[in-house]
């Protein structure tokens, strides 16, 4: 179904209240049969009708945005992935496209559910998020003492998070092109603001998080923890 | 889309039956629920996605390491309630403080409550310029000292230390004000004492003196997978480890029954064990302070805490705690002020000729502490009303995407609040960028009420969207038409999350273009660039405010605009004069010295280097052999009018650790210039040799005490020492075991009905069973409290899916109602060409409306009818 037809359909409609119109009275009973009585009957009609057209269009709006959504997270990871080998190749943040707020600082995979590489950005707003993981600017760097927190959406970049299992191997790379290697050795779920997670650790760790659970339609305060240590570094 | 299927065509086939009179109101009806539906639908996803929820029966364990607030960390077992306790801790604190400087010596115990072999971490916060210099370790009757070492080589140190099964302590600073604190091979039942001393001098401003002590320790022991090692190990090797008798046949023995010391001198050094579900774990501290002021004593607060104050003359007191033993979970905090008209303008301290640097240099060491006087009390002095500087605000506020949300908001009310302090002599202009900048005014203008009103009107509609291109906004900031004017006051604040790549380009632009403004950086947010933020405010002469929340918004600004406001002592300088001093070369930290605003004190330390190098080829001078006529000289620019300030040196008093806090200060330096240097490597180098030279703990040294056992002479080519048997001062064993001894549950002597404790058995497997559980903690539950907080996680839930969803309900609904009203709209007009058909219709229709009850039915005749009609 497309917006044009309902258009059609609904200059269809106006031509029908034409009709309507220019007919005797007959055809208003028949009319008034089915519309009700309460209102005039063309007032009633159009305003049906415009709350028809406001439900399509809100509908067609809506669809469009989650397809949106969706399609950028998809298609950014394209365009960061030329920016993240700039990065690697020239040593300095490079940009994926010139007005963006963030750039690539890392990228993470998985091979054991081969999950491809993932870049991820700087910083974990909400304009980041929707592109590619973000490293929380707060934790750690990937490699340093303590845990690096690395946050995407579970719809998105992290859905493969629920088939990571214990002793998985995640591999993170960060823009001076150091490889380190952790594994994974918890899997668990927290509230946001009770992760136990910190930034200043005598390990040096890892943790990927999204939102849980992973099929849930709407937002929630529990996030899904995969945490792991570093156990190669290259 | 399960829903759309099973909901919808039901309430089609319910309005397809009330197609008399109700169903378009009905339908219409509905539409109209679904589009309002549709409409808030996101906007309430959205507000639930900010986090607000506090965390509720998630995890019982977290809930019970929420209970306890304080102390060790829980491991959970596999069932609730089954915890294990990892290695508990109690700290005894001294501190002495001696005029501006204090020297705190941290005593830490760690005890093992557990039957296994356990490493203790322990992460705790000290203050921001601390120099941490001294480790020692107490295990039974010996002491240990703790070398400095470069960071790598002290950790190669202690973990071979670990492997090996000898006991080990290793302190690192994993932040400047944060530092682990790491010891190994803690054996059954055992305790080991760890003492660390630092040096730091007093906070000072508006004539209160203070000193903090972060005693919100959080503790974090990490109990690591090698831990089972140390296990085997404590089996193999240590013949002192007794064979614990294997009762796997009885594996809900209780603690009490059967319970052979594994320690010898067990009693001498061992708490009684507590049940860990008995005692919430806790985490005692005993603090005193001996406290020298040097001056008579006015004022002595604790704001936090109960305390016991004893004078012991005018000048000194001694301060502890109501409480003999406090829970870690606020920070200490004392304050104290000089007596009437006794406050002190200056202080000088020395330390002499006998000090000698590791690597053979000698030098003597300065620290001045000079408060300049009260700005606005001197201008009355001189006989003026004390004016307002005049002054030109340039605000700069970021209102990019990551600014989104509640940054944008406190930006925005920063900024409200800082239009509404300034005052009608002022001008002030307002820049914004995201990818983009604008300027509200051509030029600064004065704040007269029509600007202002202007002004607020251009924040309030400011949004938060697009990228941050920080660099064009701030040229544009810079641009200055009357740079040379140095009577008015510029200031360029700057309200951003700093949320950028080019630091770099930044300060390049800050250093070549500053003129005369000076750069006040303003942090929005949870977790803002705030090296970037500092390091620009450093180099701007400003100053960087952070503001975390939106309560902080008023209190945190008005601080900012005192600072604004005040006139500022200005070109400071330092001078040497007299025959010694002015021909000696000294090397200061600060390098350069910052302005200074009303009531903040001046902190200088020099070293007057004196070894070979010197050159002078006279004998090397050493100490405080300054005449009469030497003094050090500071003078500066107060409101356009010259100051200065004289000390004699030869007044100075002799002091310890002078050394130690110049070198932490030039360590700092250091630090600071890591960001304009090309040359990081070199930087490194040089902290790593003065933190060597002067036994400090720095990012990239750290303090480690390796014992000697002695059944591993070879050992004792590792780099620690013993020291001599007589105890530290400060080192008092009845303070630091005694509180605990009055504690309960000494269930292995009574042998009585202990409480029933599955997870603590004694048999070796249990025993190992516990310990894989901490090796492999289930959950990495830590008890926090105030000032070290988990990270909180973003949220990580896009709307898209409940968006798409929504979008093709609506879709589909409008659909199914268009074409059902459609056939409705032919079946009405049918009667322009077929009477017939249509009265027969109308009967139907009449049917259905007198047979309601029966919708079911009523739909199959209705839809029939429909579809059987020939021009549908």
């Amino acid at each position: 179904m497309s917006g044009s037809s309902f258009m059609k359909a609904s200059r269809q409609n106006q031509r029908q209240n034409q009709n309507l119109n220019q007919a005797p009275d007959n055809r208003k009973k028949w009319l008034g049969l089915w519309a009700g009585k309460a209102l005039p009957a063309r007032l009633r009609r159009q305003v049906v009708n415009l709350l028809l057209l406001g439900a399509f269009l809100a509908g067609a709006i809506l669809l469009g945005q989650g397809l949106y959504i969706k399609a950028k997270a998809g298609l950014a990871q394209v365009l960061l992935q030329q920016a993240w080998n700039e990065t690697l190749h020239s040593g300095h943040p490079a940009k994926a496209w010139p007005w963006a707020d963030t750039f690539p600082v890392a990228s993470i995979e998985i091979p054991a559910i081969s999950s491809g590489k993932t870049i991820v950005l700087n910083g974990s707003s909400g304009e980041a998020l929707a592109f590619g993981p973000g490293h929380l600017g707060n934790s750690a760097s990937p490699g340093e003492f303590g845990t690096a927190i690395f946050a995407a959406h579970r719809d998105t970049h992290f859905a493969y998070l629920e088939q990571v299992s214990k002793g998985d191997i995640i591999t993170v790379t960060n823009s001076r092109g150091q490889r380190f290697d952790y594994a994974v050795d918890q899997l668990r779920v927290a509230p946001w603001d009770a992760s136990a997670l910190y930034s200043d650790d005598y390990e040096r760790r890892i943790a990927l998080v999204t939102c849980w659970p992973f099929d849930a339609l709407e937002p929630g305060p529990l996030r899904y923890i995969v945490e792991g240590h570093l156990v190669n570094e290259l | 889309m399960g829903i759309s299927r099973c909901v919808f065509p039901s309430v089609f086939a319910a309005s397809g039956v009330n197609s008399g009179v109700l169903s378009p109101r009905l339908t219409g009806l509905l539409s109209g629920l679904l589009l309002t539906a549709a409409l808030t639908l996101p906007a309430t996803a959205v507000q639930a996605s900010t986090p607000q929820l506090p965390a509720q029966s998630v995890a019982a364990a977290q809930v019970k390491a929420g209970e306890a607030t304080r102390g060790s960390l829980l491991l959970q077992g596999t069932e609730e309630g089954m915890m294990v306790e990892a290695p508990q801790l109690a700290t005894s604190v001294e501190i002495d403080i001696n005029g501006p400087i204090a020297r705190t010596k941290v005593t830490q115990r760690f005890r093992n409550p557990t039957n296994g072999w356990v490493e203790g971490k322990y992460v705790f916060p000290l203050p921001e310029q601390s120099a941490v210099d001294s480790l020692k370790m107490q295990i039974g009757n010996r002491f240990i000292e703790g070398q400095i070492k470069p960071r790598a080589e002290a950790q190669k140190i202690y973990e071979e230390a670990k492997r090996e099964g000898k006991k080990a302590a290793l302190v690192e600073q994993q932040r400047p004000n944060l530092f682990t604190n790491a010891v190994a091979n803690i054996g059954p039942g055992e305790i080991v004492v760890v003492q660390i001393e630092y040096q730091e001098t007093i906070k000072q401003s508006d004539g209160e003196f203070s000193l903090r002590y972060p005693m919100v320790v959080a503790p974090r022991y990490i109990p690591k997978a090698p831990l089972v090692e140390t296990v085997s190990f404590g089996q193999e090797k240590n013949p002192d480890t007794p064979d614990i008798p294997n009762n796997t046949d009885n594996p809900n023995n209780q603690w009490g029954s059967v319970n052979p010391d594994p320690v010898p001198d067990a009693a001498k050094i061992t708490a009684p064990v507590l049940d860990p579900r008995l005692s919430a774990p806790t985490n005692p501290v005993l603090l005193n302070i001996h406290l020298a002021a040097g001056f008579p004593l006015g004022e002595i607060k604790s704001p936090f805490h109960g305390v016991t104050i004893d004078y012991d003359t005018r000048d000194t007191a001694r301060i502890k705690l109501n409480d003999a033993v406090v829970p870690a979970d606020r920070d200490f905090e004392l304050t104290w002020r000089a007596d009437k008209g006794a406050s002190p303008r200056a202080a000088l301290f020395t330390q002499g000729s006998d000090h000698l640097a590791p690597n053979g240099d000698q030098g003597d060491f300065l620290l001045a502490f000079i408060t300049p006087p009260d700005l606005a009390k001197l201008s009355v002095l001189q006989g003026e009303t004390p004016v307002k500087p005049a002054r030109e605000i340039i605000f700069v506020i970021d209102n990019s995407g990551s600014m989104a949300g509640p940054s944008m908001v406190q930006a925005k009310d920063s900024l409200l609040f800082a239009l509404d302090r300034l005052s009608p002599q002022d001008r002030f202009n307002i820049i914004r960028f995201d990818n983009t900048y604008s300027v509200l005014f051509g030029s600064a203008v004065a704040a007269s009420a029509e600007n202002l009103d202007q002004a607020r009107r251009f924040v309030s509609a400011l949004q938060a969207e697009g990228g941050t291109e920080m660099l064009p906004a701030l040229k544009a900031a810079l641009q200055d038409s009357d740079a040379t004017n140095s009577d008015i006051l510029r200031q360029v604040v700057f309200l951003t999350d700093g949320a950028i790549g080019n630091e770099q380009q930044m300060f390049d632009t800050i250093v070549k273009q500053r003129g005369r403004s000076r750069i006040f950086t303003v942090g929005i947010g949870s977790a803002p660039n705030s090296h970037f933020m500092s390091r620009a405010s450093e180099m701007g002469q400003g100053s960087f405010t952070h503001i975390g929340s939106e309560q902080q918004v008023r209190e945190r600004m008005a601080a900012l605009f005192t600072k604004l406001e005040n006139l500022v002592m200005t070109d400071l300088k330092l001078t040497w004069e007299g025959p010694t001093a002015a021909a000696r070369h000294y090397e200061l930290s600060p390098a350069v010295l910052p302005d200074l605003y009303s009531g903040e004190p001046l902190v200088i330390a020099a070293r007057h280097k004196t070894g070979k190098e010197d050159g002078s080829g006279a004998a090397p001078e050493y100490g405080s052999n300054y005449g009469p006529d030497d003094f050090m000289v500071l003078s500066g620019r107060f409101d356009d009018q010259p100051w200065s300030v004289r000390l004699p040196l030869s007044g100075a008093t002799e002091a310890k650790g002078i050394d130690k806090l110049w070198a932490r200060r030039k360590i700092a330096d250091y630090e600071g210039q890591m960001f304009l240097s090309n040359d990081p490597a070199a930087l490194d180098q040089l902290i790593t040799r003065t933190a060597l030279d002067f036994h400090l703990i720095s990012r990239l040294t750290s303090l480690v005490a390796v014992d000697v056992t002695p059944s591993r002479p070879g050992g004792a080519e590792l780099t620690s020492k013993e020291i001599p048997l007589n105890l530290p001062a400060g080192w008092d064993f009845d303070k630091v075991f005694g509180p605990l001894d009055n504690r309960p549950a000494r269930s292995g002597e009574t042998g009585g009905p202990a409480p029933a404790n599955d997870n603590n058995n004694n048999g070796f497997e249990n025993d190992q069973a516990a310990l894989s559980l901490i090796a492999s903690s289930p959950v990495r539950v830590t008890s926090q409290s105030g000032g070290k907080k988990a990270i909180p996680l973003p949220a990580t839930a896009t709307d898209a899916e409940i968006r798409m969803l929504i979008g093709l309900l609506l879709l589909i609904s409008s659909l199914v109602f268009w074409l059902l009203r459609h056939r409705l709209d032919l079946l009405s007009r049918k009667p322009a060409f077929s009477m017939t058909k249509a009265v027969g219709i109308r009967k139907t229709g009449e049917t259905q409306t007198r047979s309601q009850t029966q919708p079911r039915t009523g739909t199959g005749t209705g839809t029939g009818t429909g579809t059987g009609g020939p021009f549908s």
